[in-house]
């Protein structure tokens, strides 16, 4: 499954990304093919972070592709990119697992034995440079965050907790939490307005 | 939906924290959303795809993407027509799992799917039948019903009409009951109210006379009552009799009435000018 068509472009240009879904639509595997390898890292990685077990992880890469797949005529760029629709697919379907599991993923997160893993930037040079350029933005972001801030989107992120469960789970009023995850979102907003729509 | 509210409910919505109520009134409002707030929330939706990034590197295991063109394969495999050949996996076969859809025996299943459809299609029938044959009862209904009403606007017609007389009857030997007569003059038609006369004897018919103005007796009806002594009587004048009625009276007779009357009188009453 290679891709027949090699493009020269930024692998993430937006009228690149238009002619890929054209073509996952056609059901042209080549496609899919160059969308798992722009992806997959990070599919694995919200797969990996909510669930805790890289065997359920990997079903959920799995899952996540294989609905792109079959669902790429769902897909409405006017409502954002294609790597969003891809990384909320991809966050839905582990959330899905975990809720199934009824795992702590927080505790067998930190199981999870990364060290060692790189990268696969040997075989794709050009997307582990993305990754690693726009990780360390992401990073720096979130570190910029207050701690209680940080906390909030996290909880609500990878764990699919409702505002009212992250209250609960942090002993805060819901008001407090609203709050927190608004100032959280809006200076991520600023802060990471280079990347958006790249 | 002032714009920091709005700000906040998108920003919990975007990272999937909204719920309850508030979550379901924020997505009727977005049918109606701004296209600046549909823009605020696809950015804030598109920051939350972006917090992954922040995640340590986690390299893929390089079988996944045979398990996931395997998969593929079978799909399209799976969309062939028969006869099927056989699968031939392009890369490293995946991992064996066993699927609730592979052992599961699903022919029971579908028997009593089969056998729930037929039943509760035969009993959509048999219900329908019963509410169609419903419908034309009260279809039937609606018809009597209107025909009465035809009826009683007619009678009332000719009850309020300047050419209809009135006559009271009292009663005199039967001092509760009594009754009322609308005489049509223009068709010389009488109907006659009946209230309260006692229960006739086996034996005996309650009879309505005419009384002339020369105190000539006529039989105009032989009749009974209901089990509480009323009736209702229509009765067409006789031409030779209809312009010299003075009054009218009913009389208790032998079964099947009498020529002249036999007994006191129950009822009478006068006819006016």
């Amino acid at each position: 499954m290679q891709d027949a068509n090699p493009s020269n472009q930024s692998p993430f240009d937006p009228a690149d990304e238009s002619k890929l879904v054209e073509r996952l639509r056609a059901r042209d595997q080549a496609a899919l093919d160059t969308l798992y390898e722009r992806y997959s890292s990070i599919v694995h990685a919200v797969a990996l972070r909510i669930i805790g077990q890289p065997a359920d992880a990997e079903d959920v890469v799995v899952d996540s592709f294989w609905q792109v797949w079959q669902q790429a005529e769902s897909y409405d760029a006017s409502r954002g990119q294609l790597r969003t629709w891809i990384v909320t697919i991809a966050r839905s379907r582990a959330l899905d697992r975990l809720r199934v599991l009824r795992r702590s993923p927080l505790a067998e997160a930190e199981e999870v034995n990364v060290a060692g893993r790189e990268v696969a930037a040997e075989d794709n040079p050009e997307q582990a440079a993305w990754l690693s350029q726009k990780s360390s933005i992401v990073r720096a972001a979130m570190a910029s965050l207050p701690r209680e801030q940080r906390q909030a989107l996290e909880l609500a992120y990878y764990l699919g907790l409702s505002q009212s469960e992250v209250a609960q789970r942090l002993g805060e009023p819901l008001g407090t939490i609203k709050t927190r995850i608004r100032l959280g979102m809006t200076k991520l907003r600023e802060q990471l307005q280079s990347l958006r729509g790249h | 939906m002032d714009a920091g509210k709005f700000t906040e409910l998108a920003a919990l919505y975007a990272i999937g924290a909204l719920d309850g109520e508030e979550l379901r009134e924020f997505e009727n409002y977005l049918r109606t959303a701004s296209a600046e707030e549909q823009r605020e929330l696809r950015e804030l939706t598109e920051v939350s795809a972006l917090l992954p990034l922040a995640l340590p590197p986690s390299p893929v295991p390089p079988h996944l993407k045979a398990r996931l063109i395997a998969r593929i394969n079978d799909e399209s495999e799976e969309a062939k027509p028969s006869p099927k050949p056989a699968k031939v996996l392009e890369f490293t076969p995946r991992r064996e799992r066993f699927s609730f859809f592979d052992w599961f025996n699903w022919q029971p299943v579908l028997t009593a799917a089969t056998l729930l459809l037929a039943i509760t299609s035969g009993l959509l029938l048999w219900q329908n039948s019963k509410v169609a044959r419903e419908r034309d009862q009260l279809a039937q209904q609606v018809a009597q019903l209107s025909q009465l009403n035809v009826a009683s606007q007619k009678q009332l017609d000719e009850l309020v009409s300047q050419t209809t007389k009135f006559v009271s009857l009292a009663g005199k030997e039967a001092p509760n009951a009594n009754a009322k007569v609308f005489w049509d003059t223009t068709h010389n038609e009488w109907v006659v109210y009946i209230f309260n006369l006692p229960a006739a004897p086996a034996d005996k018919d309650y009879q309505l006379w005419y009384i002339t103005s020369d105190q000539q007796k006529v039989s105009a009806k032989v009749f009974g009552t209901d089990a509480k002594g009323r009736t209702e009587l229509r009765i067409a004048l006789p031409q030779n009799v209809a312009p010299h009625i003075a009054a009218t009276a009913v009389t208790l007779e032998p079964k099947g009435g009498s020529p002249q009357p036999t007994s006191g009188l129950y009822l009478v009453g006068q006819v006016g000018a």
